[in-house]
């Protein structure tokens, strides 16, 4: 709990160089060599006498924490029921590590939460969650109602104001008398309810452009699940961290359908 | 046992647990995450029976516009309300956090809420905070000794915490557009229905002239032992542009696989008659 | 001030061509050069502002028959995917290929002056230029702009009196000779396949295939990679388009989808 500057911390170092994160992805750092040998200049005479994979021809911009995964997270209001779908891709910054990667959890039959950005904190988080909402169940004997989930999520994430867990939260969940509640929040938790779709992730900024033109109030299930997929495949394609295929879940008050897209595989 | 105590916390407080590490990440050269914010206008004033809030709708995370229609006006206790502009979370927190304390001490001393204590509570958390927690707040009520108005601010003069008390208030990036109008057309002992008129004006005039404000107006009137929360009172910018015959897809999107699961009908309550009960 | 490049004119120009052929073309090439103190460090960071930074696959080998030379279609700037159709081959000469990596700008602009370079030298000596003139006039010119701020990873790939020639040029000043290369962000996962499928005396299709091939699997890998892998091949005739697929029609040619739309009634305990 100590961040002061003086005291060694437990720092979770497991050998020179690199640094294991809650979850165990393993993070190599030159901790020998001060920063400015990081300069491009060291970089791109590397690229040149080797010809190296880390060639100066990649690019390089300074990244967003949020975009070293890659993500797109979006879930729409229909009539009665509601969808959410994210893509499929886990990647380290522009390579594809995985292709089958789960971003939306089920938390129970009738309440889901999508989590963007830093994988390894969405994976705490997510068990975090669960933890609480098992507790949650067992006190009470009920399942939990999206509103108070997503009170419980804020909760967490501002718990951590001043170091916060990188991921950026959707849920969407029936709720009393099935109706359909969805919500985002950032990274610190500020709840933002909306009454027709939410997103988040990488490619949030053309899921916001997609959204807009696509969505309309009051669909039947099979009406959204095609919206709210052409919604996400024509995003994704505009995104490079994000894409390989689509997760999509339509839930009703009757049954949960879960489809696996195709989509471009670039 | 250890570990589910520690994972709940017995106490409120903040986590520093990933401080160090988010440091070392963004040394590394990775820009740190954007948080929501209202780059609002949020303003109050005080009329012949009491105060009136106003705001706007708009919630910005950097140049998108996040949410069209959020609530910037917060419930602090059913005489008092407040305005929130900055980190949307930390107005959201703080708020809730000053509430609930607010409701306790109703429920332990028995009377009305007064708008001073919630002032004090306010402040003291922004100042022990020394400006991290960024809220800049319009607090508004009535109590027991009359209307009361102020600003709470962390954004602007050293101490952060500052409060002032005043008879009308403007915060957020739209101040000086909406404090333009309040200069103009401010007077004591206005109206219910000026007052509402003037509040509103001023903050469509930082929906209009302000690029972090837009969408639209919410006010909240609070007079001696009643408040009105008026939602959306005007919604001056309507979406204009939605296409009639809805969208239509060239393709119809390919599916790999389809998983079903009928769900079970839940609400099974067996009831084996309340003399079971142990 | 101006920065003056007329030393770095290449002297085969001036013989034998007359003063009048030239004055058409402005004398040399200057640019205007800004007043910083840190001129290395305003350039890189003025050009990263204009630049759109492009994630790249492109590959280059040669076999028995010439050279293949191929290259994905996208270009992306930070995460954002700016166009999935770009033509990353620059055809020099229907003889030669160039093929681009790093800024655009700098690429297309530098592949044409070459162009012009190549054709004066075919003028000036009655025959075409070879891969390794070509290839040496373009690394002097990105030489003498070393550390001014160009973005250049390139390919020089052709037919000559010597047969097929393929060079690697680069921003650094950088100019080689090989038998196959690959440059780009997903350069290492086309090196991955190329490695593996190469054999001196394959076929053309063989080759076409084997292009194709570590395109596909570089723009799966690459997020900056992607859109369509176009495969060019260079014989004694000059070069021609072979082939230009969609990587996302690829994908499922090579990976059929197995058992698509099942649907799985999953009737668990249902209605009571």
């Amino acid at each position: 709990m100590n961040v002061g500057p003086g005291r060694q911390g437990p720092v979770h170092k497991t050998r020179p160089g690199y640094f294991c994160f809650g979850n165990g992805i393993l993070l190599k750092l030159d901790l020998e060599s001060p920063p400015s040998q990081h300069s491009p200049k060291t970089a791109l005479r590397f690229a040149y006498s080797s010809l190296s994979s880390r060639s100066k021809f990649q690019q390089s911009p300074p990244m967003s924490i949020f975009e070293y995964n890659g993500s797109a997270v979006v879930a729409m209001v229909g009539k009665n029921c509601f969808a959410i779908a994210s893509d499929r891709r886990l990647g380290v910054q522009l390579q594809t590590i995985a292709t089958d990667f789960q971003k939306i959890y089920r938390v129970h039959d009738k309440l889901f939460i999508g989590l963007s950005g830093l994988a390894t904190d969405a994976q705490t988080l997510y068990q975090r969650l669960v933890f609480r909402h098992k507790l949650y169940e067992l006190r009470e004997e009920r399942n939990m109602k999206p509103e108070t989930f997503a009170s419980l999520v804020s909760a967490l994430l501002y718990e951590k104001r001043f170091g916060p867990y990188f991921c950026q939260p959707v849920i969407a969940g029936l709720g009393d008398e099935n109706k359909p509640f969805i919500c985002t929040m950032d990274s610190i938790g500020a709840k933002e309810l909306a009454k027709d779709f939410v997103v988040s992730g990488t490619a949030s900024e053309s899921l916001y452009g997609a959204c807009e033109a696509m969505f309309k109030p009051d669909m039947e299930p099979e009406e959204l699940f095609e919206t709210i997929s052409q919604a996400l495949l024509s995003s994704v394609d505009r995104d490079c961290l994000s894409g390989w295929g689509g997760h999509v879940y339509v839930v009703t008050p009757t049954e949960v359908t879960e489809r696996i897209l195709k989509g471009r595989m670039d | 046992m250890g570990t589910a105590a520690v994972d709940v916390p017995m106490k409120g407080g903040f986590s520093f647990d990933h401080c160090r590490r988010n440091e070392m990440l963004s040394n590394k050269g990775l820009k740190p995450p954007s948080f929501l914010k209202t780059g609002t206008t949020i303003v109050g004033l005080i009329f012949q029976d009491g105060v009136i809030l106003g705001a706007d709708t708009r919630a910005t995370e950097g140049p998108i516009v996040a949410d069209k229609n959020c609530e910037k006006i917060h419930y602090m206790a059913p005489n008092i309300y407040c305005c929130g502009a900055g980190t949307a979370a930390d107005t959201e927190a703080v708020t809730d956090m000053v509430s609930s304390q607010l409701q306790l001490h109703r429920y332990h001393t028995s009377r009305e809420s007064r708008v001073v204590t919630a002032l004090s509570l306010l402040k003291s958390h922004l100042f022990s905070y020394q400006g991290h927690v960024s809220a800049a707040l319009v607090l508004g009520g009535v109590d027991v000794t009359g209307p009361h108005l102020h600003t709470v601010s962390d954004l602007y003069i050293y101490p952060h915490g500052s409060t002032d008390t005043l008879p009308f208030a403007t915060m957020g990036s739209g101040s000086l557009a909406a404090m333009a109008v309040f200069e103009s057309k401010y007077h004591e002992g206005l109206a219910r229905d000026e007052g509402i008129k003037l509040v509103t004006e001023a903050i469509c005039s930082g929906i209009f002239n302000d690029l972090g404000s837009g969408s639209n107006v919410d006010v909240c009137v609070i007079t001696k032992g009643q408040t009105e929360y008026l939602r959306n009172l005007q919604t001056p910018n309507p979406r204009t542009y939605v296409n009639e015959r809805g969208y239509s897809f060239s393709k119809k999107t390919e599916v790999l696989s389809t998983k079903i699961t009928p769900l079970k009908e839940l609400v099974e309550v067996i009831e084996g008659g309340d003399a079971m009960e142990e | 001030m101006k920065f003056d490049a007329s030393g770095l004119e290449s002297h085969v120009l001036r013989g034998g061509v007359s003063d009048d052929l030239l004055s058409v073309f402005p004398t040399a090439p200057s640019f205007e050069i800004p007043g910083a103190t840190d001129f290395d460090g305003f350039q890189k960071e003025a050009i990263q502002m204009v630049k759109p930074a492009k994630g790249t696959t492109t590959l280059a080998f040669i076999f028995k028959d010439g050279v293949m030379v191929a290259a994905d279609s996208r270009a992306s700037m930070g995460g954002y995917i700016s166009s999935q159709s770009v033509k990353k081959i620059i055809e020099i000469n229907p003889y030669m290929l160039g093929t681009m990596a790093g800024g655009a700008a700098d690429c297309q602009f530098w592949h044409r002056n070459l162009g012009i370079k190549c054709r004066l030298h075919e003028l000036a000596n009655k025959r075409r230029i070879s891969v390794t003139g070509a290839s040496k006039l373009l690394a002097n010119i990105l030489y003498s702009y070393r550390g001014m701020g160009l973005s250049v990873g390139t390919m020089i790939a052709g037919w000559d009196e010597t047969g097929p020639g393929l060079y690697y040029v680069d921003s650094e000043g950088g100019r080689l000779k090989g038998m196959r290369f690959s440059v780009g962000s997903g350069s290492p996962y086309a090196y991955g396949v190329l490695d593996s499928g190469y054999r001196y005396d394959m076929s053309v299709e063989e080759a076409a295939e084997l292009a194709r091939r570590a395109i596909y699997h570089a723009t799966f890998r690459d997020g900056a990679s992607g859109g369509v892998a176009s495969v060019y091949h260079v014989g004694p005739n000059g070069w021609k388009k072979l082939s230009g697929d969609d990587v996302a029609e690829l994908h499922y040619n090579y990976y059929p989808v197995e058992a698509t739309v099942v649907e799985h009634e999953m009737a668990e305990t249902s209605t009571a």
